[in-house]
């Protein structure tokens, strides 16, 4: 009985005010939580660079979920509000020309046009946040968030032969000419042995 | 320029789409399918070879995912939450029972939204004049400012199109996708193996 009661509940509210926002968070979390599944459960592949790929897509949907909810409720507030004015200035001008209407109706009319500019910016701003804010978020801050993660493995570095080559030690490449012992040949004591 | 914007986001066509999920989640795919080969194409760090694989792969993910949105789960998941909700958890209400299906109740809704003068127009054209005629549903469109909008019924409907969604674009498209995306690419001669090959055959 509760279930059936929260279904109708989130079915009404579903109905009443339908927004592009909830099916774009529903899928950003879905894709979440599957997307890294399926990476994981990927054969054929190390076990590093499967965790490193789904470490990646779930920092994207993380990213991507309150990007969605952040643009659509900025759309949906400015398209209620550029749609109202522009609804208030049509019917001024109406006025002007004499077509009056009762105050309800205006209201009425206001309210109609700011739910359909709600509803049309929302689409908008979600759309523009699948296709450039979500993108460039990404490209911005996934690489860094992952060195945070990961710091001792840079995946994305490519081989660098020159600092992988072995360096002789510093002692050995400021090698100071050898000193030698000055030999006199003159005997100041003592026998000498052997020679002349 | 503000009544401008108002004319372009107040539309009807996108205010349609904004209000349904499979609408703006066809939407969004398809700005996906646009947008992200784009920016894998405008990136200036990567070479030539590389932004073609990648920006083919990701256009044919995003296409292989509409395909099957649109195919399987579109058709499945409206008219079956619809379906679903009337037998188990609008059992009896009011409201369910005057409609057939998904479609009947959407293409009432969509009339229900009009104003009262363009409501009445367009029950007048000649393919609407038998629509809506049991259960009182033509008179209430016709007589009501304000007709019943039977909310609950969209709720279902809209619940059914995102767990669709999430059925359709989160598991199956990325595994259809997955296995047809590799033939089209070796098809097309741009898959990793056959790339693989020519770096060789040139060195």
């Amino acid at each position: 009985m509760g279930l059936n009661n929260l279904i109708k509940n989130i079915c009404n509210k579903l109905g009443s005010a339908p927004k592009a926002t909830y099916s774009m968070v529903a899928i950003a979390t879905a894709n979440g939580i599957f997307r890294p599944t399926f990476t994981m459960m990927k054969k054929g592949e190390s076990p590093e660079s499967k965790k490193y790929a789904a470490l990646r897509e779930g920092i994207t949907e993380v990213i991507a979920v309150p990007s969605y909810i952040i643009c659509g409720e900025i759309g949906s507030k400015l398209g209620a509000k550029i749609a109202g004015k522009a609804k208030e200035i049509e019917l001024q001008k109406l006025a002007q020309k004499g077509e009056h209407f009762a105050a309800d109706t205006m209201q009425e009319m206001i309210d109609v046009a700011k739910k359909r500019g709600s509803s049309g910016l929302n689409l908008i701003c979600i759309c523009a946040a699948a296709g450039l804010i979500i993108p460039a978020l990404c490209s911005a801050c996934v690489t860094p968030i992952m060195n945070k993660i990961r710091p001792q493995q840079n995946d994305n570095k490519t081989l660098d032969i020159k600092e992988n080559t072995v360096k002789p030690p510093a002692m050995l490449m400021q090698a100071k000419p050898i000193e030698r012992p000055a030999f006199k040949s003159v005997s100041y004591s003592g026998m000498k042995v052997g020679g002349v | 320029m503000i009544t401008a914007i108002s004319k372009v986001i107040t539309n009807p066509y996108l205010v349609n789409i904004a209000q349904s999920s499979d609408a703006s989640v066809t939407t969004k795919t398809c700005v996906n399918a646009v947008g992200r080969p784009g920016f894998i194409l405008i990136d200036n760090n990567i070479d030539l070879e590389t932004k073609k694989f990648a920006a083919t792969k990701e256009f044919l993910y995003q296409a292989t995912s509409l395909a099957v949105y649109m195919a399987l789960i579109v058709p499945i998941f409206k008219s079956g939450a619809f379906n679903v909700a009337k037998k188990y958890i609008y059992k009896g209400e009011e409201g369910f029972s005057k409609f057939k299906g998904a479609k009947e109740y959407l293409a009432y809704r969509k009339l229900a939204e009009k104003t009262h003068n363009n409501r009445i127009q367009t029950l007048g054209k000649d393919h609407s004049i038998n629509k809506f005629k049991h259960d009182g549903l033509r008179e209430d469109l016709i007589n009501e400012a304000k007709p019943e909008k039977y909310n609950s019924i969209k709720g279902a409907i809209e619940v059914g199109n995102i767990i669709g969604s999430i059925c359709g674009l989160s598991i199956l498209a990325p595994n259809v996708s997955q296995a047809l995306i590799r033939p089209v690419l070796k098809a097309l001669g741009m898959d990793k193996a056959s790339k693989e090959q020519k770096i060789d055959t040139k060195a």
